[in-house]
């Protein structure tokens, strides 16, 4: 499917705003084959640095770098690299085969109409999400999972290399998810990469090669799933008590509880604001 | 994607919907845009043949001929005469003004994701109101209505500097602060404007005022198009080839960025180009509501919201309803005339409520 080796790499990355750091030092690299989680608490920086790598926003510190066959990709970055935010305006009249479509923009010149070309690719993206019987609705007439489904198919249909994906889950009921990410570790296996921002860390042991633990902007761990969902690890960043459990297929689950809930104090890594 | 990946799906439909794809928007578009152009021609003709003085349509279309050096039919010299000096610059004036206003209205609705976005948004029409306003409490109105025009472009351009100074927060202008700036300067330019209003004596200049502010091409000419033609030209070619832009830019910042725009630049550009061709439109004709507003929902319902259609068909729609609208005006009450802007916002109005009513049936629009 792909034609070019790529390497996304983050080196160093921070981000400030408001005074402060959101993301500090974070370093990932990703490279064809791989699905990688980007896991963490509430306000970790997860999104942020989701965005950064997307290069929707510029590093404070350090650098993101996207090559293709060794060089900066450049102005066509486009076309092998896509990202899916957490949500979408439904201001947008478009119908949901429209906005598959419009993945295809990059691959055309400025005034260029579609070709067949393009309309198979958007097509087959959303065959390959289970939104082909949604191409002549409108967006805004959806409902979220589904417009989050169209949206990973709109991705699909614009990037051959890496998807960055902000939540993808989040609207997702139970079989979605799972063939979600299914889906995702099928193309991954074909050559494609992910990174994927995921709140759900059963999901991202479970599915994912690489996580990475985001914790108040800094990499609290990154690695296997096995490394990095380590009960101290997680009682750490979390401040609760974790339990983490794999069975035979690969699955994981984790457990937390509150800790002793009168001492926070007594804790180094105690509950935290 | 590969045919492995194809089969593990398991969905042989999705040719069908290649298919699917194939037929939305584009065939519609052919169609909308050849009514379109027909409405347009119609209108044109019948502003020309309408007025004090009827001339058949007939002789309209042998007069326009004469001029390219084809003989058809018939006309009086008299009839050439009223056709080229009064009734033509008008049906131009108009055709320009009514695609600026139309393009302005749809471009600014995908720029700030708003549906009731119009082109004066970001302070043209109400710079350009204090500006004219001023001009005539003065005594320029009686110098020349270049004066006029003149005071109510600098206006224009004025309010919309100050709005993007205003809502550029750390010198990057945002989309929802650009909103707000704009309603305030509108807000703070409108009492300047009642407040010179209250102080002119109630005269001639008054009754000038009150005209301008209601808009029309009442003294429409030559003179006024070969001002107004170029810069409007100008812009409306940078909106009708930013359909692509348009389109991303209308779902997300994030997609448009991801996608390769340079988001940035695009939206200083596409607001450039909006402004110029509003503050042009609004200095040779006053300020004409609903056309913006309206036009391009209308739109929406027939053809869809792909901004690569939608703005050529804003365009020839905006233009054959403004010259239609202006039209009426000049006829319905004679040998009195009402202001086109009176006729587009007691008709635009109406309309426009009927869109929000069926827009809970369409969704169509989204507030």
């Amino acid at each position: 499917m792909r034609t070019s080796q790529f390497v996304l790499s983050a080196e160093g990355v921070g981000y400030r705003a408001g005074g402060r750091w959101l993301v500090r030092d974070v370093s990932l690299t990703v490279t064809p084959g791989e699905f990688v989680a980007v896991i963490g608490p509430n306000g970790a920086g997860k999104s942020t640095f989701a965005r950064l790598l997307a290069g929707l926003l510029r590093p404070a510190s350090g650098r993101v770098r996207f090559e293709l066959d060794g060089q900066a990709a450049g102005p066509r970055a486009a076309r092998h690299l896509a990202y899916v935010p957490q949500s979408v305006p439904e201001a947008a009249g478009f119908t949901a085969g429209e906005m598959v479509l419009m993945g295809r923009y990059p691959h055309r010149g400025a005034l260029a109409r579609e070709t067949r070309e393009d309309r198979e690719a958007a097509a087959m993206a959303m065959a390959w999400m289970g939104v082909l019987e949604l191409a002549g609705r409108r967006f805004a007439t959806l409902s979220g999972g589904e417009r989050q489904r169209v949206m990973v198919a709109r991705a699909l249909a614009q990037a051959d290399s890496l998807v960055i994906l902000d939540e993808p889950t989040a609207s997702l009921d139970v079989r979605h998810q799972l063939e979600l990410l299914e889906r995702l570790r099928l193309l991954a296996s074909a050559g494609m990469a992910f990174v994927v921002v995921l709140h759900d860390l059963q999901l991202a042991g479970r599915w994912c090669d690489r996580l990475l633990l985001l914790d108040r902007g800094t990499a609290a761990a990154s690695g296997a799933p096995r490394e990095v969902l380590d009960p101290a690890v997680l009682s750490r960043v979390y401040g609760l008590e974790a339990r983490v459990s794999w069975d035979e297929g690969g699955a994981c689950r984790v457990d937390f509880g509150l800790r002793e809930r009168f001492a926070p104090a007594a804790s180094p890594g105690g509950v935290r604001r | 994607m590969d045919a492995k990946l194809i089969s593990a799906v398991e969905d042989p439909r999705w040719e069908a919907t290649e298919a699917q794809l194939r037929a939305q928007g584009a065939r519609r578009f052919a169609a909308a845009m050849v009514a379109l152009a027909g409405l347009w021609v119609f209108a044109a003709v019948a502003a020309v043949a309408n007025g004090p003085v009827r001339i058949p349509p007939g002789h309209v279309v042998s007069s326009l001929a004469s001029r390219a050096g084809i003989d058809v039919g018939t006309h009086t010299e008299r009839e050439r005469l009223v056709i080229e000096r009064l009734r033509l610059p008008r049906v131009v004036l108009a055709t320009l003004a009514g695609a600026s206003l139309a393009a302005a209205g749809a471009t600014m609705q995908a720029l700030f994701r708003n549906p009731l976005a119009d082109p004066g948004l970001l302070g043209v029409s109400s710079g350009a109101a204090t500006g004219a306003v001023a001009a005539i409490a003065a005594g320029l109105g009686a110098v020349s209505m270049w004066w006029v025009s003149g005071a109510a472009f600098g206006g224009a351009l004025g309010a919309v500097a100050l709005v993007y100074v205003l809502g550029s927060p750390g010198g990057r202008p945002a989309p929802s602060s650009l909103l707000l700036a704009g309603i305030a300067v509108s807000a703070f330019l409108g009492s300047v404007t009642a407040v010179i209003i209250a102080l002119v004596p109630p005269d001639e200049a008054l009754r000038g005022i009150l005209f301008w502010l209601a808009g029309g091409f009442a003294g429409a000419s030559w003179d006024y198009v070969r001002v107004a033609v170029f810069p409007v030209a100008a812009g409306l070619a940078v909106l009708g080839a930013a359909g692509r832009p348009l389109n991303l830019l209308a779902i997300s910042d994030d997609i448009a960025a991801t996608s390769g725009v340079r988001v940035g630049r695009t939206r200083a550009a596409l607001l450039g180009a909006t402004t110029l061709v509003t503050a042009v439109s609004v200095s040779v004709s006053g300020t004409i509501g609903f056309v913006g507003l309206v036009v391009p929902h209308l739109l929406r319902l027939v053809i869809g919201s792909d901004y690569r259609y939608l703005l050529p068909a804003s365009m020839l729609a905006g233009a054959a309803v403004l010259v239609g609208a202006d039209t009426v005006a000049r006829t319905v009450v004679r040998p009195a005339e009402l202001q086109v802007g009176m006729v587009t916002a007691l008709i635009g109005a109406p309309v426009f409520a009927a869109i929000l009513l069926r827009q809970r049936s369409r969704l169509a629009i989204q507030v």
